[in-house]
């Protein structure tokens, strides 16, 4: 009986705690996101106008981010039925949106970021523990 | 053309389901799938306890072998109960009985053929038509072959627990908790046969009903919401209903205690 109860209230102070910091999250990346529009990052490896370069160098971002017990229950029953792991689509948006949004504070002050490379690896010991991405942004600040 | 910045369309790459009905959906879809899963196995398994012969059932007892690491003695005085029980019962094998050790009041069937009633249980029992109902109710259990689906249910539950790993330690306790109610009902039927044993081989039941009355002062139903046993009032009231129905005899003076 008491184990059931302690699951419930982790449950739900998962779903309570874990919606709380997503919406801020969201927040706060949609402002900087405005912020940061006017700075171009593209994939490229040559920089556009590859003239009256004065700097260049590399900046990168990196996030990680764990999920909450509500999302770990409902995803291990996703990975019963099969479907879409819908819970872990708003956790990859926002650690991959946060990566990069880290990369261009790095380069606030730099014209373009050219040749960006994202890479993602999971953290997680066992099957037991909560389970965190880490989200790696880098690419190369061109300064003119 | 001029390049104007802007940002990406919100959240297309995000499904807009709530979270809350999706894991609803899902928690319901999979305690029906264990549920079901559990009853067929249950059933299935009923079903081939309901038709195991006793050569079978001893044979299949050999390879179980319970330690309980108590301190067990035997009593003259509990076996003479018990054989005179079981004379009535038409269980086809031997059956022992222990006093163990312990100091929690309680009393158990062990497959094998073994019953255990701890000194607990004995310290509380005032009289020996108590005793009597109480290695009544143990027989019962051979008798409704309760040892035997309590092993199925318990191979039930590990089966579960293996296919589903740790991370649904929740359904367990589902599990557990159907179990329990599945488990009450096994004991109900016990008092039951426990009831026409005592009846059948001492003449009355009086008395049959007070040691639970006793036990059960002081306790809230909330303690056997999961529990494997019934609340003891609703116990006393279908023992006490049957009573009345099968019109046994409850006139007779209860027996006083023999030592042990």
């Amino acid at each position: 009986m008491i184990d059931i109860a302690i699951f419930a209230t982790l449950l739900i102070l998962g779903y309570i705690f874990g919606t709380f910091s997503e919406k801020k999250h969201y927040k706060s990346i949609i402002e900087r996101e405005e912020k940061f529009k006017n700075l171009p990052t593209i994939m490229l490896k040559k920089p556009l106008n590859p003239n009256e370069i004065k700097e260049s160098k590399l900046v990168n971002g990196s996030v990680v981010i764990s999920i909450d017990f509500f999302k770990k229950f409902v995803a291990s029953l996703i990975n019963i039925f099969g479907g879409n792991v819908t819970v872990y689509e708003t956790l990859i948006d926002r650690a991959r949106r946060e990566a990069i949004l880290r990369m261009k504070e790095d380069g606030s002050t730099a014209s373009e970021i050219i040749n960006i490379r994202i890479e993602t690896s999971s953290i997680s010991q066992n099957s037991k523990s909560i389970g965190s991405i880490e989200v790696l942004a880098y690419g190369t600040a061109i300064y003119r | 053309m001029i390049y104007t910045p802007k940002l990406p369309d919100e959240r297309v790459n995000v499904s807009h389901e709530s979270f809350l009905t999706q894991a609803f959906k899902l928690t319901v879809s999979l305690l029906l799938m264990v549920a079901i899963f559990y009853f067929l196995m249950m059933g299935t398994i009923n079903l081939i306890v309901s038709h195991i012969t006793p050569q079978q059932e001893k044979k299949l007892l050999e390879y179980i072998s319970f330690d309980v690491n108590v301190s067990n003695r035997e009593s003259a005085y509990l076996t003479g109960i018990k054989d005179k029980l079981k004379a009535c019962s038409e269980i086809p094998y031997d059956v022992n009985i222990y006093i163990s050790g312990e100091e929690i009041a309680n009393a158990y069937a062990l497959p094998g053929g073994t019953i255990h009633i701890t000194k607990g249980m004995l310290s509380k029992i005032k009289n020996q038509n108590e005793l009597v109902f109480i290695v009544g109710h143990e027989l019962g259990h051979f008798k409704n072959k309760d040892h035997l689906k309590s092993m199925g249910q318990a191979l039930i539950f590990l089966t579960l627990a293996t296919l589903m790993g740790d991370d649904y330690n929740f359904l367990g306790h589902s599990i557990n908790a159907g179990g329990a109610k599945y488990s009450q009902s096994a004991e109900f039927s016990a008092d039951k046969t426990g009831l026409e044993l005592m009846n059948c081989a001492y003449g009355s039941v009086t008395d049959a009903t007070t040691l639970f009355e006793r036990m059960g002062e002081g306790k809230s139903d909330w303690e056997f919401f999961l529990a494997t046993h019934p609340n003891f009032e609703s116990r006393v009231q279908k023992i006490k209903a049957l009573i009345a129905e099968k019109q046994m005899d409850v006139t007779k003076k209860a027996v006083a205690l023999d030592n042990f």
